[in-house]
């Protein structure tokens, strides 16, 4: 009532200074006007953030300094302890941990605990863990923040539940794979990777999501990765097959490659032939070259000439994988034919990757080429004492 | 006719403050929807996914030329050396220096001359000999050295060429980078489905911060005057105007002490300007002009993260040295690249960031000059109206203070930087005399630079006198 009262007393006293006054000097009364309640809005959030995060930090303080080391102790434990041990263990602190803010505060410190713990190389007691989590209703307020309306809440909240590592049902993760939100939705498709039971690669299908970019390969990566350590995973060629994304295809080659899948050589094979789009190619290339499928050398070399820059620095890196005379011979002879100074390096590097007789080349190499050549085959050679 | 003439300038004066005013207020919200769309996409979470498969890292070259650095070459090496992140490069460009730089480096790192298959991919003076360490633990280590070429320009070029990555960072050994700054930075491009030619991020002032080897063990304000001026006045820039035209993809300059570069794109358009006196700002011009001539998209993106602390000026007469640099630097970008202005081919670059920069950065120095000595003119005269007077005073100060503590409150909300209330009070109170204490003198000192454009033909480069970042550990002594 107050501040209104004042508000509207100043508002007609400046009315009242500045009328008669030219336009511009009302337009400036105006302005400052604004300048200064943007200037003591800023003070009023200055102070205000200070005192939040103060409050944050002494929360944080509190918690852990009673409970690190109980916490540490059973989460670190090479033994399974009874769920009602624990509960008589963590019964004083429970009042410690009861508001929203609290949990928050408690997760980032479980969160920085396991790390802390993995670092020094100490193995997390899963079953003590889930129990101490449990007692503290961690798992079920992070459930529901995955049900909040506020996308970015939900978003929080899966990173909470994939870095305490403690697990979650597949359909709470599903209900934000078809939010609009592109971020918590490529997420949310991303973990149900790892936590979805019922049909866990269903986003493989249609290339993950028509806003797929190189994060969102970073973010699979991992939860492949995860879900690998579970089981083991399908064959992705599937997925290569159905996909109209050339970047996505090109992405689940080079994971072909990384996770090993040899039954995938003889159809990636194929597609190379076919493959028009030079990520797709280069991806199929490495991947066969990693995977050691030495049938498609011949093509490669062949095929060498035809290439654009990227395909055949791909091309040297197979063959190079491949690790055969006949691969050492071309790459020695493609050496000297060269003009880019880059692929010329990479070249280099490659023939010594084969070892003694890779050596024995670039000597010959370097006895009948170029000075810059030889500079190439010194800064190849060249190794500390 | 002197009335009319008067009469006229004070409304142009006017116009151009609400115009700032109008400016500022529209990058501050656009600045902080970035900051909270920044927030919400990247955290520490995905920063360690991304360290934790280092197949899934792009690799980042770091250059940073070093010209008689022989007080802080040590530190500033560790402390590159220190970063985390799974696959990176250092290139200390020695630019021939007459000090004991290199032989520091060659000591303190155990650095042996190998063999090197130099390609000039843009152009720079003569690179004499390229250096590696033996010992493993400095294996991310590469030292050029090469004949002085006067310039920063000169230097970077020569460790463009020697970069083996896909990307590179500009800085100087007199900056200090944050441990997790290249994964704060990489982020960004990695989310985008347009390819990123450039990311900036927040510089800070190194002065008052505590050191332990080259790493920042606790962030200060700075203590002395000038550079505390300068802490607000980098935050304004990088917080409130670089965050708020990164919002619509209209970055004017990645700044020369941090700044991340798109090689390819680099290289494409013939390296940095050895020549210019604002080699980063005129890098910058010259990539987004490439693009747009070649019909290519591409994103200029700013982190809000400070990830550089870099040491000021610490008084009146390096500041002058520095801002008549950047004053002539200014000028000669828009002799150079007037095409730009207002040329529509050029998109936001020649209708919003060049007339921007002209009108708001260029001319600014010039406009408050005039308009402080039209104010002395009618003080003189008995012109001024007092009951306005104090008005017209109050908005122009306004203007500054309101933008500073707002970009306070900015830095505040990105991470508590400073661990108590009165270090960020004292930024605070410093903005409040800054219209009077500090920014004459930088207008001033533009002015200079502009002058020595037209009237120097040979410039030199200004000098940084450095103090150091270590206190505790000296280098090891030759």
């Amino acid at each position: 009532m107050e501040l209104t009262y004042y508000l509207q007393y100043y508002f007609f006293y400046l009315e009242n200074t500045f009328t008669g006054y030219p336009m511009i000097i009302r337009w400036t009364s105006f302005l400052v006007g604004v300048l200064v309640f943007i200037f003591l809005l800023s003070v009023v959030r200055f102070l205000a953030i200070n005192w939040y995060q103060g409050k944050l930090e002494k929360k944080k303080n509190k918690i852990d300094g009673q409970s690190v080391d109980i916490i540490k102790g059973l989460i670190f434990d090479a033994e399974k302890i009874r769920q009602d041990k624990i509960e008589n263990q963590l019964a004083g602190f429970a009042r410690l941990i009861r508001s929203k803010k609290d949990k928050l505060v408690f997760t980032d410190l479980l969160i920085s605990y396991l790390q802390e713990g993995r670092q020094m190389g100490l193995v997390v007691n899963s079953e003590n863990f889930r129990s101490v989590l449990s007692f503290f209703g961690i798992p079920g307020f992070w459930e529901k923040e995955m049900m909040s309306n506020s996308s970015n809440r939900r978003r929080e909240a899966i990173r909470k539940i994939d870095d305490l590592g403690n697990g979650c049902a597949g359909s709470l993760i599903l209900r934000s794979a078809h939010h609009k939100n592109n971020g918590l939705r490529k997420q949310a498709r991303a973990a149900s990777l790892k936590y979805d039971n019922n049909d866990p690669f269903q986003f493989l299908d249609d290339s993950f999501d028509l806003d797929f970019n190189a994060l969102d390969k970073v973010l699979i990566h991992h939860f492949l990765v995860s879900r690998s350590e579970i089981g083991s995973l399908p064959l992705l060629t599937r997925w290569v097959l159905g996909s109209k994304n050339d970047l996505y295809k090109a992405f689940l080659i080079e994971e072909i490659g990384f996770f090993k899948q040899v039954d995938a050589c003889p159809i990636l094979a194929d597609l190379l032939a076919s493959a028009d789009h030079t990520q797709v190619q280069c991806a199929l290339i490495e991947t066969l070259g990693a995977l050691k499928y030495e049938y498609i050398q011949s093509f490669l070399i062949n095929n060498y000439p035809l290439m654009s820059k990227s395909v055949q620095s791909s091309s040297i890196r197979a063959i190079t994988c491949f690790g055969t005379e006949n691969g050492l011979n071309f790459l020695a002879s493609v050496f000297n034919k060269t003009f880019d100074s880059d692929l010329k390096i990479q070249l280099a590097y490659s023939i010594k990757d084969f070892g003694e007789k890779g050596q024995l080349k670039l000597d010959e190499i370097s006895a009948r080429s170029t000075e810059f050549d030889k500079r190439i085959v010194d800064q190849v050679s060249y190794q500390f004492v | 006719m002197f009335d009319i003439l008067f009469s006229s300038y004070g409304y142009v004066i006017f116009f151009y403050a609400t115009a700032i005013t109008l400016i500022y207020l529209t990058l501050a919200v656009l600045g902080y929807l970035n900051i909270l769309r920044n927030r919400i996409r990247y955290t520490k979470r995905e920063e360690n996914i991304l360290k934790l498969y280092p197949e899934t890292a792009p690799g980042i070259s770091i250059v940073a030329p070093a010209f008689n650095e022989e007080i802080i070459i040590i530190d500033s090496v560790n402390a590159l050396l220190s970063l985390d992140y799974p696959t990176f490069e250092i290139i200390i460009v020695n630019d021939g220096s007459q000090d004991k730089t290199l032989d520091l480096l060659l000591k303190n790192f155990d650095l042996i001359e190998v063999p090197f298959a130099y390609v000039e991919k843009v152009i720079c003076k003569q690179v004499n000999r390229v250096f590696k360490s033996s010992n493993p633990e400095f294996d991310k280590l590469i030292i050029v050295d090469k004949v002085n070429g006067g310039t920063k320009a000169d230097a970077m070029n020569a460790g463009v060429n020697v970069a083996s990555y896909d990307y590179f960072i500009n800085t100087d050994v007199d900056c200090i980078l944050s441990p997790d700054t290249l994964t704060k930075v990489i982020l960004p491009v990695l989310d985008s489905d347009i390819p990123v030619i450039a990311v900036g991020a927040t510089m800070r002032m190194a002065n008052g911060c505590d050191f332990d080897k080259g790493r920042i063990t606790r962030v200060r304000p700075p203590k002395n005057f000038i550079t505390t001026f300068q802490e607000t006045e980098y935050l304004r820039s990088y917080l409130v105007a670089k965050m708020g035209w990164s919002m619509i993809n209209a970055i004017p300059n990645v700044s020369g002490g941090f700044g991340l570069f798109e090689k390819k794109t680099v290289i494409a358009c013939g390296g940095f300007d050895t020549n210019s006196h604002a080699e980063d700002m005129d890098m910058t011009l010259r990539m987004i002009a490439y693009k747009r001539e070649n019909n290519k998209p591409y994103r200029i993106i700013q982190t809000p993260h400070s990830c550089c602390w870099t040491e000021g000026p610490p008084n009146l007469k390096v500041l002058a040295r520095q801002r008549t640099r950047w004053g002539r630097g200014l000028m000669q970008i828009f002799f150079i690249h007037r095409k730009f202005l207002f040329n529509k081919k050029y998109g936001r670059m020649g209708l919003l960031i060049m007339p921007y920069a002209f009108f708001f950065e260029l001319l600014a120095p010039i406009i408050e000059t005039l308009g402080f000595l039209f104010l002395l003119y009618q003080l003189y005269t008995q012109q001024i109206n007092f009951n306005t007077f104090w008005l017209m005073l109050a908005y122009v100060y306004l203007i500054g203070i309101s933008i500073s503590i707002l970009t306070i409150v900015f830095d505040i909300s990105i991470k508590k930087q400073y661990r108590t209330l009165g270090e960020y009070a004292k930024l605070v109170i410093f903005s409040a005399f800054e219209a009077f204490l500090y920014h004459p003198f930088v207008v001033i000192f533009s002015l200079r630079g502009y002058w020595q454009f037209f009237t120097r033909k040979n410039f030199k480069w200004g000098k940084m006198t450095r103090k150091g970042f270590n206190t505790q550990v000296e280098n090891n002594p030759l």
